[in-house]
């Protein structure tokens, strides 16, 4: 479903992927690891545009997604083509992200209004039903200030489903949150893995990514350097980078 | 009080009154068109072309380092002999609304970049195009971020319109001069003068006052704080 063929990206000059292949199945639960600075939210980044790769290719549907090579210069899509392709495509950022000036309704409703124009009173039926989902049908009416890190990450979660994403990008979703918040978020991620769900998850909660993934991608200095089931990349890691990683945040 | 004569009072009264309303007339309509072309402008000065950000900031540039009286003789007195002719009350529009658009194009510009720029990833990773982005996401919470500062400059532009009486709008500053110099009644057409301005400018600032305190509290449910 999500495919990156050599993707390099480049800030100035550091080099933050150097030729990254990954490929993601319907269905599918990567998470991915890593040191910080290793580039693996930049990699995120890179699956719905957030960042444009210095090169490489990106197949969303077995289609080029956001740009085409052409002889080796990057042509972007036009901006509705990108947005076209980008909605296949649900983010959950770690700082939430949501809009303050909105309550969690309103948060949940604007795509649906002004993304994908959906009309007001169906976007508010599957907004209300979204909110339910994530546990917050008390909290429709109150904005991001009136909630706690926790429900403010849920209605993030909320408002990625309501478009109806073909697939789920998670960018630490519970790096910014207080450890006593974090059990109900990942519950709700959880619950989304039962419902089949396609996810990619930057995190750092090894227990978690342990639990849940298809498949752990371990990224260090802006490549894969090991991928695999769970149990074999937590618990029998060949790489020596990869060993002291886990060693590093295993303590 | 002798100085005070209140027979100027009551046959000027009237003509300074009119004074007053061009004068709030000439507010209005200056800070409505400032307050919706300050945001092209300022966004113009942010686009990632560089003849069209060069161009705005040159505007910009000119605006902040002319003084406005200067602008506003300029348009008046200098633009007809290069065949464009405004009458006085179009000249004071035109003049104000460049300047003022100038400067508040800044105080937009600003808010902009405060807004973070998750704000922007969020809205385009819902769907949104960066257009509607724009108009749902990021400008009302720049507006709400710029409230106060705007808020000052309407004041200012409010005293600001005084000059308009260079170029002959009949507006308060104006009918002042004319009548005092054809009345001799200085104090008594100036202090009066004052008072006009005072009596609109005064709850003004309040109101200003008020929108900063409404600004700066955050986003929540009606009657919380």
């Amino acid at each position: 479903m999500i495919e990156l063929i050599d993707i390099h990206k480049r800030f100035g000059d550091i080099e933050v992927l150097r030729g990254v292949n990954l490929s993601i199945a319907a269905g599918e639960i990567v998470c991915i690891i890593g040191p910080s600075g290793s580039g693996k939210s930049t990699l995120l980044r890179c699956i719905n545009f957030l960042e444009q790769p210095t090169s490489g290719r990106i197949l969303i549907e077995n289609e080029p997604a956001y740009y085409d090579l052409e002889g080796g210069k990057l042509r972007r899509h036009p901006e509705r083509a990108v947005v076209r392709a980008r909605r296949k495509l649900g983010m959950v950022f770690q700082d939430f992200a949501l809009f303050p000036h909105l309550t969690a309704l309103g948060n949940v409703t604007e795509g649906l209004i002004y993304g994908l124009g959906v009309g007001g009173a169906e976007a508010r039926d599957r907004a209300v039903r979204m909110l339910e989902r994530v546990g917050l049908a008390d909290r429709v009416d109150h904005y991001p200030d009136e909630l706690s890190g926790g429900q403010k990450q849920r209605v993030a979660i909320a408002r990625a489903l309501a478009t109806a994403p073909k697939a789920m990008l998670f960018d630490e979703p519970t790096s910014a949150l207080d450890p006593e918040l974090v059990g109900e978020v990942l519950d709700v991620i959880q619950d989304l893995s039962r419902e089949g769900m396609t996810m990619v998850i930057v995190t750092h909660e090894m227990k978690f990514a342990r639990e849940i993934a298809n498949r752990v991608v371990f990224v260090d200095q802006g490549l894969i350097v090991e991928e695999g089931p769970p149990a074999a990349v937590f618990d029998a890691p060949r790489h020596d980078r990869t060993k002291s990683f886990l060693m590093r945040v295993m303590r | 009080m002798d100085l005070f004569n209140l027979d100027i009072v009551r046959e000027y009264g009237f003509t300074l009154l009119r004074g007053l309303s061009i004068t709030v007339l000439l507010t209005l309509v200056v800070i409505t068109l400032a307050l919706v072309l300050a945001i092209p402008v300022a966004l113009l000065r942010m686009a990632p072309n560089r003849l069209l950000r060069g161009m705005a900031s040159l505007y910009v540039e000119v605006m902040r380092g002319t003084p406005l009286l200067l602008q506003l003789v300029y348009i008046y007195y200098v633009l007809p002999t290069l065949g464009i002719n405004l009458n006085p009350f179009l000249a004071a529009i035109v003049g104000l609304t460049l300047n003022y658009t100038a400067y508040m194009s800044e105080v937009y510009r600003g808010g902009i970049i405060a807004v973070p720029k998750s704000q922007w990833e969020a809205a385009a990773t819902v769907g949104m195009t960066e257009v509607a982005a724009f108009r749902r996401i990021i400008l009302p919470q720049v507006l709400r971020i710029v409230t106060p500062t705007l808020g000052n400059y309407f004041i200012s532009l409010f005293k600001d319109t005084a000059l308009a009486s260079v170029v002959t709008v009949q507006e308060l500053t104006f009918v002042g001069q004319i009548i005092s110099a054809r009345s001799y009644q200085y104090f008594t057409i100036y202090t009066l003068t004052a008072i006009l301005y005072l009596s609109v400018g005064y709850p003004s600032a309040l109101f200003v006052r008020w929108l900063e305190r409404r600004s700066r509290s955050g986003y929540r449910r009606a009657g919380r704080t």
